[in-house]
């Protein structure tokens, strides 16, 4: 796939993600023992032949920009295109909700009016899927089409956030909306446009600056063309603590993990840390989990996900639970339907649950 | 060619067969061969370079070295993808006089002073490429300039009974050499040569020329240089080294360095932030354990995928253990694949190897330790079976 360059929005925030986002854009929540949710539209976009792309900083972005650093990972440390990091619009406040702020783009219109590429990739930083985008970027080029919308067909649209898409026989747009029930055309956050015509959408909003590009679409649906791609594989969609919960425990479903992470010409990429071997020593049960490097385990972990270098001491019982990179549960500690942020310390014979639609998150460097 | 002055520019051999090693060097070189999960024995001396703020490597490549080339890379995963110097990749060449292979280790660097000069270093560090340890060279090279030593070579102490393996220096108390003896049969000391030395430039320079011009010279460091510079009546220093140091030359001592790193008394400790070992690792997702498994005392690597029994052993990235498969006391290296009902024990597993359904490999409480090399396929002699390429994808 040649031509095309990547713009990805990292914004997005709402009030139900509790203490994971607090300190840090909803983009680089750590997700999976490993990644951070970002890694899925950058490795989507390289995987699928981007070699430039812009990545909008949110009002947190310390742990982005540690994160990503100078996109070697991605192989996008090079001499042409690569890694742009964009200052966001709005360094001051949060933003709920809005993903793609036309400020976003207007801020950076430099990138994209120096860029030779005549398609773009957009896409939020919420939601976890692997695709290709070479066969829909052909398909969009050879439709004549102006924008590609693309989306999933689901049958629990009251359980989702919106916005869906409303499509006609052909699937071309005919209406966005915010809620939907049953059946319907969930947009993933993810849309292709001709560069030419993002720039005159921004030209021709720019007084507006305070909108969002989707509510732009929305407006022209008549004046343009805007087509929709149907994706078919598994999405996850991180809008808050629980659907964290239920995203990471997705994990553990072999079909899921497979698609995820073991499709050789899709890869999913992330920092590297070089973490050593995971350590179970003699008294450690572990089962249905998926475990990172670096952590040493000797108590009993189910159904879990443990980052890197996690410790769980003898006897301590993890059930259900997500602990992230250098959590240390010491011994007889019993931890059911928690998330444990980074460098949580849980003390010896502590008992913490939450349940299963609200689960207890301890924060970043807590100890309990 | 203009190139930035460096101090110490260090030389890494690892061009060496590794015979005793078998099949595991069948088709790679012994520093690529893969060690404690997530490693390649190389890792350990480039990380150690790193660790020592030596960015400037020369890698001398001679046999099988496809792999460990591509391995090494811009030798970017130790952090040697340096502005002012880097990791050169150093196999043998052709000049207009013709072209050889490298004769012994010595010949190696000689034929490379022309990299070294463009350098124009004050030292040279000479390591091997397989070697277990964690070392800063720059303590070493400290201890050099202060004695003003024109070689100095690192040793460690040696139990007395084994001392007579070794290649033996005798010096006084202030480390200063008088003798080096080569597997000696009545040591009169347990300091036994590591392989790393630092040499003044200048001297190493002109010791390598005469050596090249001695026809009856193995060209090697220990046997032809060493002892020639000290009947020269040169300053060689020997430099105590105290921590983890292992030359994992056999089969036998690969497997139980392996398995001490399950033992937390061993002093080979790969856990600590301290030193870090680096290594150039795919990115693979984390490991996954199965609802059935069980795995008591084990390291385990990320893109393994853990469904049966795993007692004693050491599992490198992409390692598949089938339901009903047991592994015990043995070491699977990278995609080496357990199927159902497969058995093995005392055993190393080559690279992407398959141990077929129903397989039984190795005995439990066997002396001799059974290796598979690369990409083999392990059938079980009582069952025809198809057997098919394992890892994570498979399930």
């Amino acid at each position: 796939m040649n031509n095309v360059l990547g713009f990805i929005t990292t914004n997005y925030m709402n009030e139900n993600f509790g203490k994971l986002a607090e300190l840090r854009s909803v983009s680089t929540i750590p997700f999976g023992g490993r990644y951070r949710l970002i890694d899925f539209p950058l490795s989507n976009m390289v995987h699928s032949g981007v070699r430039s792309v812009g990545v909008t900083t949110a009002h947190y972005y310390r742990s982005l920009v540690d994160h990503l650093g100078a996109g070697k990972e991605w192989a996008l440390d090079r001499k042409q295109g690569g890694l742009f990091l964009l200052p966001g619009s709005i360094y001051g406040m949060r933003r709920f909700e809005g993903k793609f702020l036309l400020r976003d783009f207007l801020q950076n219109r430099a990138y994209l009016d120096r860029a030779s590429e005549d398609t773009v990739i957009v896409s939020a930083s919420n939601k976890i899927f692997n695709i290709d985008f070479d066969p829909i970027v052909t398909k969009h080029r050879s439709s004549g089409a102006q924008v590609t919308m693309i989306y999933k067909e689901i049958a629990d649209a009251h359980m989702k956030r919106g916005p869906f898409l409303e499509l006609d026989q052909e699937g071309n747009l005919i209406g966005l909306t915010r809620e939907a029930a049953g059946n319907a055309a969930w947009f993933l956050d993810c849309f292709i446009i001709n560069t030419k015509d993002l720039l005159s959408l921004i030209d021709w909003y720019e007084t507006m600056d305070y909108t969002d590009m989707t509510e732009i679409l929305s407006e022209n649906i008549t004046k343009m063309k805007i087509v929709s791609h149907e994706f078919r594989g598994y999405v996850g969609a991180v809008d808050s603590s629980y659907d964290y919960m239920q995203c990471s425990l997705d994990l553990l479903k072999p079909e899921i993990r497979n698609e995820l992470f073991n499709n050789n010409r899709n890869k999913i990429y992330t920092k590297v840390q070089d973490a050593p071997p995971s350590k179970y020593l003699p008294y450690s049960h572990v089962s249905n989990s998926f475990v990172s490097s670096g952590s040493i385990i000797e108590g009993t972990v189910e159904n879990s996900i443990l980052f890197r270098n996690v410790k769980i001491g003898r006897g301590a019982v993890v059930r259900n639970s997500i602990i992230m990179q250098r959590g240390q549960i010491e011994p007889g500690a019993v931890l059911e339907n928690v998330i444990c942020d980074k460098f949580v310390f849980v003390n010896a014979h502590t008992r913490l649950s939450g349940n299963r639609y609200k689960p207890l998150v301890i924060g970043k460097h807590e100890t309990v | 060619m203009h190139m930035h002055h460096q101090e110490c520019v260090a030389m890494l051999l690892a061009g060496g067969q590794g015979s005793r090693l078998g099949a595991l060097t069948k088709n790679i070189a012994k520093p690529a061969v893969a060690f404690g999960g997530k490693h390649r024995i190389i890792d350990f001396s480039l990380s150690n370079c790193t660790n020592s703020n030596i960015n400037t490597v020369g890698v001398l490549t001679q046999y099988k070295p496809l792999f460990l080339n591509s391995y090494i890379g811009t030798g970017a995963a130790w952090d040697l993808d340096d502005t002012h110097g880097g990791v050169s990749v150093l196999p043998p060449f052709a000049t207009e006089s013709g072209g050889q292979w490298y004769r012994g280790t010595a010949d190696a660097i000689y034929r490379n002073i022309e990299y070294i000069d463009s350098y124009n270093p004050l030292y040279v560090l000479i390591i091997s490429g397989d070697h277990l340890y964690k070392m800063d060279y720059s303590l070493m090279l400290d201890y050099h300039k202060k004695t003003k030593a024109d070689l100095t070579i690192s040793v460690i102490e040696v139990p007395w009974d084994e001392a007579s393996r070794f290649g033996i220096l005798t010096a006084d108390e202030n480390g200063k050499i008088s003798k080096f003896s080569e597997k000696p049969k009545n040591p009169d000391s347990n300091l036994a040569s590591m392989g790393i030395y630092i040499f003044d430039w200048h001297i190493l320079r002109s010791a390598l020329i005469k050596d090249s011009e001695d026809p009856n010279s193995d060209h090697d460091f220990g046997k032809n240089v060493i002892p020639m510079l000290l009947s020269e009546g040169k300053d060689l220093y020997a430099y105590t080294f105290t921590g983890y140091w292992k030359d994992v030359g056999t089969i036998d001592s690969y497997y139980h360095t392996n398995m001490e790193l399950l033992d937390p008394d061993s002093g080979f400790n790969i856990f600590e932030d301290e030193m870090r070992v680096f290594s150039n690792s795919n990115i693979y997702p984390p490991h996954y354990i199965g609802q059935s498994a069980a795995i008591d005392n084990a390291l385990v690597c990320n893109g393994s995928r853990i469904l049966g029994h795993v007692k004693h052993s050491i599992l490198s990235f992409g390692v598949f253990i089938d339901e009903d498969a047991y592994v015990e006391d043995s070491i699977l290296l990278p995609g080496a694949t357990l199927l159902k009902g497969a058995r093995v024990y005392r055993s190393i597993i080559g690279e992407n190897s398959i141990i077929s359904p129903g397989a039984v490999l190795g005995e439990p409480d066997s002396e001799e330790i059974t290796v598979i090399g690369d990409n083999q396929t392990v059938e079980n002699p009582g069952k025809k079976v198809e057997a098919d390429k394992g890892g994570e994808s498979r399930e």
